[in-house]
């Protein structure tokens, strides 16, 4: 119970959400009833992963269209459509805005810290 | 809410990303510097290709101070793909002149960092950089003054002969 109110919602889409866990400095995804945790490096990697995907190359693949990720960091997969994909870029996206914004916020604050 | 991207990831992408860049400029410069040497090594070159060993490894402790910085600030480090570097000179005065226009070149993207740095008010890393700045200034003086051997002692198989005896004493002196 304690950990959980220890949890800040980032940014959310449709069907996915970010959550930051603030004591233990990690992110949370919640995604389709599954959860999983990054460390911020690990969720650098995983956008960098999202954001080198070619959507087009998706598109004309005569494959199916969908794209399996691993996760590295745990060993597990994602299998997203495309989508998914898409929607992941807009959760990244805006995750990363949202914490560069809390960024600047924090940095103003800490002025206060030293406002003798 | 807690700041957790300034406590664990310091820098800007925009800095890790050109710093990365500047990773994988080093490795290039100490491939080529390798390939150099290994050239005056087997054309009996002795003293040139001792320069060109310390010179690659130089590149290499750039590349790794580099590196250290990028981990030391949490971001990621990517360990560089190293593309062909050239093999083939037609003489020793070439060598010495791809020496100079690699340094002009890692100079030249130095000073594109220090840039970068100001840009993004990044005065950390603008600090990290300075030794950079500097050491190119040694590093440019170092070739220069190498590839002026040859303007003064000329070509001839014992003005070669007088640049070899010369070569490993070239130092830069701030003074």
């Amino acid at each position: 119970m304690q950990f959980a109110m220890t949890q800040e919602e980032i940014f959310s889409t449709k069907s996915a959400a970010i959550l930051q866990c603030e004591s233990t400095d990690s992110f949370l995804l919640r995604f389709e009833q599954d959860e999983i945790t990054f460390k911020l490096c690990d969720l650098y990697t995983f956008r960098k992963r999202i954001m080198e995907l070619d959507i087009m190359e998706l598109l004309d693949s005569s494959s199916p269209d969908m794209e399996i990720i691993h996760l590295p960091h745990c060993d597990r997969f994602l299998v997203l459509s495309i989508l998914e994909v898409l929607e992941f870029r807009e959760l990244l996206n805006g995750t990363f805005d949202t914490l560069a914004l809390n960024s600047a916020i924090q940095k103003i604050l800490r002025k206060g810290v030293f406002n003798f | 809410m807690k700041d957790i991207l300034r406590r664990h990831h310091v820098l800007k992408d925009e800095i890790v990303d050109i710093l990365n860049k500047q990773v994988k400029i080093e490795a290039h410069s100490s491939a080529a510097y390798l390939a150099m040497a290994a050239w005056c090594d087997v054309r009996g070159y002795d003293n040139c290709a001792e320069f060109f060993f310390k010179q690659s490894d130089e590149e290499r402790k750039h590349q790794l101070k580099l590196f250290h910085y990028i981990v030391d600030m949490e971001c990621d480090a990517i360990s560089p793909s190293v593309g062909d570097s050239q093999h083939d000179f037609g003489t020793l005065r070439e060598v010495f002149e791809k020496a100079l226009e690699m340094e002009i070149g890692v100079s030249d993207a130095i000073h594109e960092i220090m840039g970068e740095c100001r840009k993004y008010n990044d005065i950390a890393t603008e600090e990290f950089m300075r030794w950079f700045v500097q050491e190119q200034i040694e590093e440019e003086y170092v070739a220069r003054r190498a590839l002026e051997l040859f303007d003064v002692l000329g070509e001839e198989k014992i003005a070669l002969g007088m640049i070899e005896e010369r070569i490993l004493d070239i130092s830069y002196d701030e003074d």
